[in-house]
């Protein structure tokens, strides 16, 4: 797996982080299974510089932690709620930066060459329909301007 | 006939950043699109900067990842300081018309005598603005939602409404032919049939047909206003890399219309150095806040499919405590993070994707915020609920609850999470110490106009796409007023020029 943006370390830890948060119940795949983090350029390339660098650092310090201190941290960020100022606003922007990457990938329905499983969106049954060609009806509009 | 260009401007000859237009306008959204096709009809000369992409209606991406990744501002995750609240704000070619429903609602008198009594400008009232209201909605093909286009979640809405007493009506939008067997939902990313009445479809199509340059791609910095013209200064992405890449630009005009959004017109003026010269500037910020609350059903309920919004509410107990209810679901990645948490019951829930009923609360939010940029010139938004605000908030969610209970629901989810879709304020209009003035000039400027949702001096808790559009004619004639007599010299100039075929270099002087 190959990243622009992050490490293959940085890569390695997100996939942790991602299996922590989805592991996998019923028929839904784990993260890792999906290999949707191979797509994680198509958020970071369209993602400010700063907040990359900033996602790419905490990566570099997670991946010295062992497992059950990053599922602490991360379930300890999923409680912001409970501390008030700074500190709450801090663990909820870490919550909603590592929930908001991994859920993207993950519930886009992307799955990369080394998946295991099928999409997530198959196992809940998610499908949209739009018929992408224009009516002839639509450029009506045109005649009114 | 010109086209949209996303290539980087270059400098001599006749290119956009040698030439002197007569306007140059900054954002694409519904506000900036129709000033444009005003303006270039009336024969100026006209540059359109969008920071966002252009997307052909096919281009638009089917996926909700890449949607929120390239149609949005930060993928849709610029949040508040306390990080409680997310601000969605469209970043493409058409601006937020690409990524909204096009719900097209006139405001209300309570809405005005508001508006009337915070700034002290009488035209603001049903019947001044009842011509330029009439305007959009004849430029735009509207469609009143039927019984026949109601999905399932639209039809527990109504049940549940009539179980309980409370009033609700059809929605109105804006589209022509979504033919049958579509879900709507796709809009949200862009409508690849060209029905919805976004911006590229209607006003922008138009204005380019009259002439309108349009450089897709380009994030204006700065604005800084001379003596003789307005030179802006921003960046221009280079194509085709995946790591992106910016080349600095300038272009220069006589007269600049800021139409970025109430988040990007501050932060503009802010970087441009106005904040010590413009009291105000920056506050009044308003969002009306959304509170999504998500019923799983027995039965599947698909709030995916078909017609994505169909009905309101239309109560006006509601609308006297401050708050509608609107009839809306979301994508699996906008599910998910409404959810709290993670996990194995974090993914037994998405599993229900397909039984979940979905109503939102929407308040019309009282606590002003306020919108100030670091010194790295990046946005810092200050946005709380205030007791009023958070009274309003559980009053509508204690309806939804009471609604969704009426009709079954096995579970109720209301999410903590916090959506700011409409953004509102931040260079508030009025007639005195106001940021812009009713003839939506930027205090102290001659070269600046405003005209967006920035201007909004507080939170009118209604839909505000087609008061944008509205309020963005009555600019227009304010700007052509202004300028008429040498637009008409120069329109007839350019005639003679064209009949005698010489070439010139004589821009229209406004």
């Amino acid at each position: 797996m190959k990243s622009t943006f992050l490490s293959l370390r940085q890569l390695d830890t997100l996939q942790r982080i991602g299996d922590f948060m989805l592991p996998g119940a019923s028929n839904m795949p784990s993260f890792s299974e999906t290999d949707s983090l191979s797509f994680v350029d198509e958020i970071l390339s369209e993602t400010p510089e700063p907040d990359v660098k900033d996602l790419a650092m905490l990566l570099s310090v997670l991946a010295f932690l062992p497992g059950s201190v990053i599922a602490w941290l991360v379930k300890l960020a999923q409680r912001a709620d409970k501390f008030p100022g700074l500190l709450g606003g801090q663990l909820r922007l870490l919550d909603l930066g590592l929930r908001g990457v991994i859920f993207s990938l993950y519930y886009s329905g992307k799955t990369g060459g080394q998946a295991k499983s099928a999409s997530p969106l198959q196992a809940i049954g998610f499908e949209l329909v739009c018929l992408a060609e224009p009516s002839p009806k639509n450029t009506l509009h045109e005649n009114n301007l | 006939m010109t086209t949209i260009s996303t290539q980087p401007l270059k400098g001599g000859g006749n290119s956009a950043m040698s030439k002197i237009y007569d306007f140059v306008i900054i954002g694409s959204g519904p506000a900036g699109s129709v000033i444009a096709k005003r303006l270039c009809e009336a024969g100026a000369s006209c540059l359109l900067l969008e920071a966002g992409q252009d997307f052909k209606a096919e281009e638009y991406p089917e996926n909700e990842l890449n949607a929120n990744s390239r149609l949005l501002w930060n993928g849709g995750m610029d949040a508040n300081r306390n990080a409680d609240m997310l601000f969605l704000r469209g970043k493409a070619v058409g601006g937020g018309s690409v990524v909204n429903q096009c719900l097209l609602d006139r405001f209300d008198d309570i809405a005005w005598d508001s508006w009337q009594q915070a700034t002290g400008i009488d035209w603001f009232n049903q019947q001044s603005m009842a011509n330029y209201y009439q305007q959009v909605e004849s430029d735009l093909s509207l469609h009143e939602m039927q019984r026949q286009d109601w999905n399932r979640n639209a039809e527990l809405y109504v049940e549940s409404f009539e179980k309980c007493g409370y009033q609700w009506a059809p929605l109105r939008r804006g589209q022509a032919d979504c033919g049958k067997g579509n879900d709507c939902m796709r809009c949200l990313g862009g409508c690849p049939r060209e029905s919805k009445q976004s911006m590229p479809v209607t006003y922008l199509r138009r204005a380019i047909a009259a002439g309108l340059d349009v450089q897709a791609g380009f994030e204006v910095n700065s604005v800084i206003e001379g003596q003789h013209f307005v030179s802006i200064c921003g960046q221009q992405q280079v194509a085709g890399t995946v790591k992106k890449t910016f080349k600095s630009a300038v272009v220069y005009a006589r007269h600049c219309v800021l139409a970025a959004g109430a988040l990007g017109t501050t932060k503009l003026l802010l970087n441009s150095g106005y904040g010590d010269a413009v009291a105000g500037l920056g506050k009044n910020f308003y969002c009306h806040p959304q509170f999504m609350t998500l019923a799983r059903m027995a039965e599947v309920v698909d709030a995916h499919k078909g017609a994505f919004q169909a009905v309101k509410s239309n109560d006006p107990r509601f609308r006297e405590q401050g708050f509608k209810l609107e009839n809306v679901f979301a994508g699996p990645i906008a599910v998910a993070m409404l959810k709290p948490g993670s996990g194995k019951q974090h993914q037994r829930f998405m599993q229900n994707y397909r039984h979940l009923a979905c109503m939102e609360v929407a308040i019309r939010d009282v606590n002003p915020g306020t919108i100030s940029t670091g010194k790295d010139g990046r946005l810092k938004i200050e946005k709380v609920l205030g007791e009023e605000d958070r009274q309003r908030a559980r009053a509508g969610n204690d309806v939804v609850r009471t609604l969704f209970e009426s009709v079954g629901a096995l579970e109720i989810l209301q999410s903590p999470l916090k959506i700011g879709l409409h953004l509102m304020g931040g260079c508030a209009i009025g007639k005195k110490d106001a940021v812009v003035d009713e003839q939506f000039q930027l205090q102290g400027s001659s070269r600046l106009r405003v005209v967006d949702s920035s201007i909004f001096p507080n939170a009118p808790g209604i839909n505000p796409s087609l008061t944008i559009m509205a309020l963005a004619h009555r600019a227009a004639d304010e700007i052509l007023q202004h300028a008429g007599s040498s637009l008409s010299t120069a329109r007839a100039s350019n005639r003679v020029q064209s009949a005698s075929a010489k070439p010139s270099n004589v821009e229209v002087s406004v």
